[in-house]
């Protein structure tokens, strides 16, 4: 390869580009864009500020070990007779049960409100017992809401029990 | 900016404007070819634009793209898209609405719609693959801006489809909506004009190679599988057409001027290289960098460092024999205990995921560069991280939809070479160009445009899934407005012909795709299972009646440690156990079941007689 051919070939200077937008449309376009990559770096950032770890939508957290908790769901009501189980299966569908199991609030709220809205039901709970990669246990997640005036208990945030 | 600096600057791009042959770019080439004399007077116009972009803060997002490279990513995505929805998502349309409960992503849609249907979701998801197939074949603005629409509000009306890379389509969706759009005539740079017979097949066995590639490492169909080959013998056959794509479309291209072909003297002048401001393409580039860039973040924790997660993840074969391979001690390794391995694999993954983010913004451009060859291949060497992700997250079998295949097209589309993008598109454009050639005009375009959508209308009107008939509608109705538009005329009166035959294709691919895979049979067989559970034998019975009417291959040849394969005929089951020791043939569908609740149902009724 000599000289003549490294010349010819290659260069390090940028080319010009067809369709450049210019004057408003350039302007609107930067606009957009930078508009854009705002909001694609503010919406993950959102999760490390909120209490929810498990609330990991559009936060780029695949295959987290959060995501891979594995927790076991019950839900009770008490319709005048103490908390009975709701059989879940018969109420829900599954994928609706897998999101209770994995403490995804809104659905979880959702649940709970939906429940209240049968007859004679006096409070529903939530409860979900969850385990992380490490086999190591969490506490409780427990979810109530009282359906007569409608306050709603969160569980706190997210502790180890066993290390 | 010192005034040394900027003098340093400014001599720079005065050396580039007179040597640099790649700046000397018309924004008309054909008229530039045409009369030279125009183009030398431009010439100091040209050394002043070169001069601007030299100067140019915002180069980097408006300097350019090669045309071929975003005709391929819009293409290919937008293809991979269609199938997505009808192979992988309409099989999960009939848990919505199930116990009227919904939940959807955002608080306005609860408002706006507060119970998804299956014939909601489904018929959505029909049009919207239809849309996706169309705009893949002929891409048309308003068409991007409602398949961006219909796309994001299918997946954002429920939480039952929590797939995170479906935000992901949806971000590039969106960013497709700004892509330069132009036929694919016009598309066609100078150099890619007259290309050589030897490139143009190095080109289709680029794109055959790659994916042969990806498909064999993802369980894809791929056509040399389909003719027998297995093993080593495969994996030489794919390696070497890809290879041959490789060097063809490098080396000969590589040779000099732009219709350089074996034996012929290289041309002085060197390849004029067309480039089109995209902004929209840095963006798309930009938003897969942060998405690694988050995803390694949030490896950061110490459950992931510490391998626990990625063990939990690492289930199958591929990383057991790695682990054992591993325990025994690699060349430039010590041997490792479980627990050392996999803390190395974990905390390799985070460096592979920063190291994608990096990539992802230094190929995005490479095309306003020329660059030398030991560059070239640093590009493509970045995308070595990226790729290798995706094909080990495949090799992990997680449940995570479609997600790596969307990345293995964008990672290929990003960091391959010009060259071998270019001649792929050469070659596998022909047809469309043909078509845009001889496609008819005016009242001739509009007929087909509508007798396209009119018969995608009806094959997806018989599919037998919920909101098929509405979904037809839309679409017959979407040939009416084309036909408006070619009506109206004008340069523009091709288009509606295009988008005929891309409604015509998108209806027969989407009716093979629905009718003969699993698609239907999955589908009824899920909706049959959750009636079951929530004791309904009746509506149960009547899905599972369904599913084993659409069953496709039934009888399925069983092993041990053997992936089930499947057959259409009973017959072709037995020849393939044949050939495996200890394998039996079952037949795989919900007769039992179908069975079962034929007797609950007639047990109910009577008893209730």
């Amino acid at each position: 390869m000599g000289r003549q051919c490294s010349d010819a070939r290659v260069s390090s200077e940028p080319a010009i580009a067809e369709g450049q937008p210019q004057g408003r449309a350039r302007t609107l376009a930067k606009r957009v864009f930078f508009a854009f990559l705002a909001f694609q770096v503010l919406v993950p950032m959102t999760y490390y500020l909120r209490d929810d770890a498990y609330d990991e939508r559009f936060a780029w957290r695949m295959f987290s070990a959060i995501r891979l908790h594995q927790c076991v769901t019950t839900a009770t009501e008490d319709s005048g007779e103490g908390f009975e189980t709701i059989p879940l299966a018969r109420v829900i569908h599954n994928a609706w049960i897998r999101h209770l199991s994995r403490n995804r609030r809104d659905v979880v709220e959702s649940f709970l409100e939906r429940r209240c809205d049968e007859e004679s039901v006096r409070a529903v709970r939530v409860i979900n017992e969850c385990r992380g990669v490490a086999d190591e246990w969490y506490e409780h997640q427990v979810y109530e809401r009282t359906c007569l005036d409608g306050h709603v208990t969160m569980p706190g945030q997210l502790e180890r029990v066993t290390p | 900016m010192s005034k040394k600096r900027k003098n340093r600057k400014s001599k720079a791009s005065k050396k580039s404007s007179a040597s640099n042959p790649v700046s000397s770019v018309s924004s008309s080439p054909d008229k530039a070819r045409k009369t030279p004399s125009a183009a030398s007077k431009n010439g100091s116009s040209k050394r002043e634009a070169a001069k601007r972009t030299a100067r140019d803060p915002l180069a980097p997002l408006f300097g350019g793209v090669a045309p071929s490279r975003l005709n391929v990513m819009l293409r290919l995505t937008l293809l991979l898209l269609a199938f997505d929805c009808w192979i992988d998502l309409v099989p999960h349309g009939g848990r919505y609405g199930v116990g009227d409960f919904n939940v959807a992503h955002f608080g306005i849609l609860d408002v706006l719609l507060p119970l998804p249907t299956p014939t909601l979701y489904v018929g959505s998801l029909l049009f919207t693959g239809v849309l996706a197939f169309a705009m893949a074949l002929t891409p048309w603005r308003p068409g991007l801006i409602a398949l961006f629409a219909t796309y994001t509000l299918g997946w954002a009306a429920s939480m039952l489809d929590s797939y995170q890379h479906h935000y992901l389509v949806s971000l590039v969706l969106f960013s497709f909506m700004f892509f330069p759009l132009e036929s694919s005539r016009s598309q066609r740079s100078a150099e890619t004009k007259n290309v050589p017979w030897a490139v143009r097949l190095g080109g289709l066995c680029f794109a055959w190679g790659s994916y042969e590639l990806i498909g064999s490492s993802t369980g894809l169909w791929t056509p040399l599988g389909a003719l027998g080959m297995s093993g080593s013998f495969r994996a030489g056959a794919q390696g070497a057409v890809f290879l041959f794509g490789v060097v063809s479309t490098t080396m000969l291209r590589e040779n000099g001027g732009e219709t350089d072909a074996p034996g012929k003297t290289p041309a002085k002048t060197p390849a004029k290289i067309r480039l089109v401001s995209a902004w929209a393409y840095v963006s798309v580039c930009v938003t897969c960098a942060i998405v690694y860039f988050y995803t390694a973040i949030n490896k950061l924790s110490p459950d992931w460092r510490d391998g626990h997660a990625l063990r939990r993840l690492g289930r199958s074969d591929a990383f057991r024999q790695l682990q054992e391979s591993a325990a025994e001690g690699w060349a430039f390794l010590p041997p490792m205990d479980p627990d050392a391995f996999w803390s190395l694999l974990a905390k390799g993954a985070i460096a592979v995921q920063l190291a994608s983010a990096a990539g992802f913004l230094l190929a995005s451009q490479q095309d306003r560069f020329r660059l030398r060859d030991v560059s070239k291949v640093g590009i493509v060497a970045l995308g070595l991280p990226p790729l290798s992700f995706h094909l080990g997250t495949e090799a992990m079998g997680l449940e995570i939809g479609w997600f790596s295949y969307y990345m293995l097209v964008i990672v290929v589309v990003v960091f391959a070479p010009r060259a071998m993008i270019d001649a792929s598109v050469e070659v596998l454009g022909a047809p469309a160009r043909w078509f845009e050639r001889v496609a008819p005009k005016e009242n001739v375009a509009g007929g087909l445009a509508l007798a396209g959508s009119v018969v995608c209308a009806l094959l997806i009107a018989g599919v037998d899934l919920p909101g098929d008939v509405a979904a037809g509608a839309l679409l017959a109705l979407v040939g009416g407005v084309a036909l408006w538009a070619a009506l109206k005329g004008g340069d523009r009166a091709k288009s509606p012909a295009l988008l005929g035959v891309a409604m015509l294709l998108a209806g027969v691919f989407a009716f093979v795709s629905l009718t003969e895979t699993a698609v239907r049979y999955d589908y009824y067989r899920f909706v049959g299972g959750d009636h079951r559970r929530r004791g309904e034998p009746e509506a149960a019975l009547a899905a599972y009646v369904l599913a084993n009417r659409y069953v496709v291959t039934p009888w399925c040849v069983v092993a041990e440690g053997v992936e089930p394969t499947c057959f259409r005929s009973e017959e072709d089951a037995q020849a393939a156990a044949l050939a495996i020791e200890g394998a039996t043939v079952r037949r795989s569908d919900r007769q039992e079941k179908e069975d079962e609740m034929r007797r609950l149902v007639e047990a109910q009724r009577g008893g209730g007689s």
